[in-house]
């Protein structure tokens, strides 16, 4: 008979936290079920994340930690926590949606195939462009990247006065340097790490979206653990999954810091501008609702944000 | 008539249209965007998946050539007629069996995809396209096997069970362990018997896989993986251009500009051609089409001024492999998809090696020397006026690399859309102005540049297979540990990086070798602190001699048909220049900066 095998893709780089955290996981899952053969992928080793999500469904990979860009090719109401801007203002309120949400979402997961080990974060979404800009005005003027793979997304932007310029990941770094776009939508990470904000010097401080991420493995790599091993992978799990969103939290203030300090500006909207920022979500829910979030996940999200603000103050 | 018969076949058709496509949709964006902001919905997809069918289809095309890139005939072109006959035998019964291993693992691929559609635009699902992999490998299995020398009805019968066996072989095992020995002795074999590089790089990735009992499937996976990623439409639409210069006068006027601009003595000729055979590799993507396309024209003149004729196809040989660095060269664009460096950056760092392996060839190579020939015609001075006449005759050629490159440097296009905008430009520019193609001739120049593309893409897919397998199996990570506990330092690094490549560029194929070495030693380079750009141009400038050297060598095999000479003869006419190479090769290693400086200068 094979020995016991667990592959899992990720994005993120070799030896960052998130790739410690799942060699830990792996330790727990060996010690569980005494031996079996474990492989972690870092830095898209295996292919990007639906390139993974097609390696789990054929059985080459068991898992992958990934965000909701491939998260949503197995389960599309996902992109609720991650698609409708400025909706959620901090962690606390991201932390209480998704733990409403988290069990009626692991169940749509596991009716897709999926067991649910981790929900993580990777960062904020911000704006990194040429010029300065602070007010959604400042922006109409510019190109904005857009992934090619959204054409409803890129629809939506050209209603209301921007410039999408469908493109490929692969393409955001020569397309800034040479002036085919002048504004990239990033976390402060990646934008440190490809180097973007060497050419779109200006970031805008303003918390557009949370990137959200979950560990997930099939559910056929699942039954084929004892009880115990589950047990044991499910603790570890939970605990990987506090340590990604801690460090999340952290890493977009030390990314900021970074690029500061070699040249990077940070451009702090004021109330007024602030306001023009929140009237501009407020238009773009409507188009948002149904076609990029289902409608029924959509107002769930919106019910849970209400309950939490009432409660809070 | 002969070109319309050809396109009555379905595979060119296929093959044609999407490479058309390909050709259209980006040069729309192009249009679009600056006007309304939002192009097609999803184009980029489109084309993408354009590129699949064109790959498929265009090595159909390929097969019915006879042009699917093998080493050589090796016992297929025995002395003893017995054998021959029978290593062909083997070599397409083989490689009928394999294919149709590799369409019930892309059908496998396929299926999984199906229970989970993914749109790509308007309703179509992304599997629509995937078909064509395992139709495309089932019909090449039945070509394999209709190809072999028996009677009709075992041709018919080969036809239909050999690619059988082999679906249902795999339908079988497949997520089972079997041993690797087999399949390894029996490739090895078909390697040996002149079976397609493709077929043999295939088999051995799935053997692999199911050494470790992992899915099969996860071979056409990779190969659907790097025909759809989004630079790879660049590679056929720049060799279109390529091709559509390469038949028509553009060649002729080129050549006219240079010998004008240098003079016709040993000097000006020797570098009229190794200049014009560099430039004219980098837009035709360094498949041996510079050596057709020029060297009917440039041995003659090279003898005319005094060189002997070895040494004139010595020069024309390994000068038709110097525009591998060059951009827009297939070779280069490849190792920017794969290191996932910005196609740009690599076209900056290039030019200054490329000048620096031409100085090389021509002086360490001992072009310029004067010595034995017999001048047969008092050579002529550079000639100024006649430059002029020559510069204008041939301004749309000398504008297309301008095209190529300052579109995609003055940010208004996409690597995809620089390639269609060229290829666009050399149609039009040829067939309009020039009017040396007409489009009949257009419709060849697809079907061709179809048929070059499906071989390479296939080799590449198969390749990426196997890479995904060392990937798999965690074989780089071992490497790099290896590699650092025996190499001591950056520099012993480089000299052994050089040899291996040396090795490995004799004994693989071109492109497969960026595809499964580039994986493996770019985290190796890395860890020794070398410059992903600069490896690039290490590895690259080591693939210029990798055209010179046997048995792989592309460059051999083109010279050899061309000139009417043995492999051998061509092979020694080249070793002054591929041990030159070797020494530039050597420098650009040790001097970063050759690659380096031009990208920091221009704030890449
Ligand atoms: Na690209
Ligand atoms: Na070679």
């Amino acid at each position: 008979a094979q020995e016991q095998q667990l592959r899992i893709g990720t994005l993120a780089p070799k030896n960052s936290l998130y790739h410690r955290q799942l060699m830990g996981l792996g330790e727990a899952w060996r010690k569980a079920q005494g031996g079996g053969r474990y492989l972690v992928y870092p830095d898209g080793s295996q292919g990007g994340e639906t390139d993974m999500v097609r390696r789990m469904r054929i059985g080459q990979l068991q898992g992958a930690l990934m965000s909701v860009v491939g998260l949503r090719e197995i389960e599309p109401s996902i992109a609720a926590l991650q698609a409708m801007p400025l909706m959620f203002r901090s962690w606390e309120e991201v932390d209480y949606v998704r733990e409403k949400m988290r069990p009626a979402m692991e169940k749509k997961f596991l009716d897709q195939g999926f067991v649910v080990l981790a929900w993580g974060d990777a960062g904020w979404v911000r704006f990194f462009s040429k010029k300065p800009a602070r007010h959604p005005d400042d922006y109409k003027s510019m190109k904005f990247f857009a992934w090619g793979g959204e054409s409803e997304q890129q629809e939506i932007m050209k209603r209301l006065g921007y410039t999408p310029v469908p493109l490929e990941t692969a393409d955001i770094l020569p397309a800034i340097q040479t002036g085919m776009i002048d504004a990239v939508p990033s976390t402060p990470y990646f934008a440190l790490a490809t180097q973007i904000y060497n050419t779109a010097d200006n970031m805008l401080d303003l918390n557009w979206a949370p990137i959200v991420g979950a560990l997930i493995v099939t559910k056929k790599s699942w039954d084929a653990m004892s009880p115990a091993t589950q047990q044991a992978v499910r603790e570890a799990g939970a605990k990987a999954g506090a340590e990604i969103r801690a460090q999340a939290r952290k890493e977009v203030d030390e990314a900021v810091a970074a690029m500061q300090k070699r040249g990077l500006t940070v451009n702090t909207p004021d109330a007024a501008q602030m306001q023009a920022w929140n009237a501009l979500a407020e238009r773009l829910y409507p188009q948002i609702r149904g076609r990029l979030v289902p409608a029924a996940t959509f107002d769930e999200v919106v019910g849970h944000l209400k309950d939490f603000r009432a409660g809070k103050r | 008539m002969k070109a319309l018969a050809r396109l009555a076949s379905f595979d060119a058709v296929l093959a044609a249209t999407a490479l058309a496509l390909m050709l259209l949709l980006p040069l729309i964006e192009i249009v679009l965007r600056p006007l309304f902001g939002v192009g097609i919905a999803n184009a980029p997809s489109f084309v993408q998946h354009a590129g699949l069918v064109l790959a498929m289809f265009g090595a159909l095309v390929a097969e019915r050539g006879n042009h699917l890139t093998s080493l050589g005939a090796g016992f297929a072109a025995a002395h003893d007629p017995r054998l021959r006959r029978w290593a062909g035998r083997y070599a397409r019964a083989g490689s009928a069996v394999l294919c149709g291993m590799l369409a019930q693992a892309s059908a496998t691929f396929v299926v999984a995809e199906m229970e989970m559609p993914r749109d790509i635009a308007h309703g179509i699902a992304g599997w629509w396209f995937m078909l064509a992999m395992p139709l495309g490998f089932l019909l090449l299995g039945a070509r394999f096997g209709w190809r072999l020398e028996a009677g009709l009805p075992w041709r018919i019968a080969a036809l239909l069970a050999l690619p059988a066996l082999g679906w249902l072989f795999a339908q079988q095992y497949d997520g089972q362990m079997l041993a690797l020995w087999p399949f390894a002795v029996g490739l090895l074999l078909l390697l040996l018997c002149g079976a397609p590089v493709f077929t043999v790089l295939g088999g051995l990735a799935l053997a692999l896989f199911w050494s470790e009992g992992q899915p099969l499937a996860a071979v056409p996976l990779s190969h659907y993986q790097i025909t759809v990623n989004p630079s790879l439409p660049a590679l056929p639409l720049f060799t279109l251009a390529g091709l559509v210069f390469a038949r028509t006068g553009a060649a002729a006027r080129l050549g006219t500009l240079f010998t004008a601009l240098f003079g016709g003595g040993v000097l000006g000729t020797a570098l009229a051609a190794a200049v014009l055979c560099s430039c004219f590799t980098a837009l035709t993507g360094g498949s041996g089409v510079t050596i057709l396309a020029l060297g009917g024209l440039l041995l003659p003149l090279l003898m005319k001024a005094g060189f002997p004729e070895r040494r004139g196809i010595g020069l024309v040989t390994s000068a038709s492999a110097l525009g591998v660095l060059l951009a827009p060269s297939v070779p280069l664009i490849m190792y920017a998809i794969i290191a996932r460096v910005p196609i740009n950056t690599m076209f900056l760092a290039g030019i200054l090696p490329a000048l620096v392996m031409i100085f090389f060839l021509l002086v360490v190579g001992g072009f310029l020397r004067r010595g034995e020939q017999t001048v047969v015609a008092p050579p002529s001075r550079p000639d100024f006026a006649a430059a002029r006449r020559a510069a204008w005759a041939a301004k749309w050629e000398i504008l297309a690399p301008v095209v190529a490159v300052g579109s995609l440097v003055g940010g208004f296009a996409t690597p995809t859309e620089s390639a269609a905008l060229t290829a666009a430009y050399a149609l039009l520019t040829q067939s309009l102005l020039h009017r040396e193609i007409d489009f009949r001739g257009v419709l060849r120049a697809l079907v061709d540049c179809a048929q070059v593309i499906g071989g390479i893409m296939l080799i590449l897919g198969m390749a990426l297979g196997l890479t995904n397998f060392l990937v798999d199996a965690g074989i780089p990570d071992r490497a790099i540990d290896w590699v650092q506990s025996v190499l001591p330092n950056k520099w012993t690094f480089l000299i052994a990086l050089n040899l291996f490549l040396l090795l490995a560029g004799a004994l693989m194929e071109i492109y497969a070798a960026i595809v499964v070495l580039v994986p493996l030693l770019l985290p190796i380079a890395l860890a020794y602190g070398i410059d992903p750009v600069h490896f690039g141009i290490i590895f690259l400038a080591n693939l210029e001699l990798a055209y010179l050297t046997p048995p792989s060598g592309m460059n051999l095999y083109f010279s050899s048909a061309m000139f009417g000479k043995s492999l051998r003869e061509v092979a020694v006419s080249v070793l002054p220049a591929a041990l030159a190479i070797f020494l530039g090769v050597l420098t650009i290693s040790l001097l970063p900066f050759l690659a380096t400086w031009l990208p920091s200068v221009a704030g890449f």
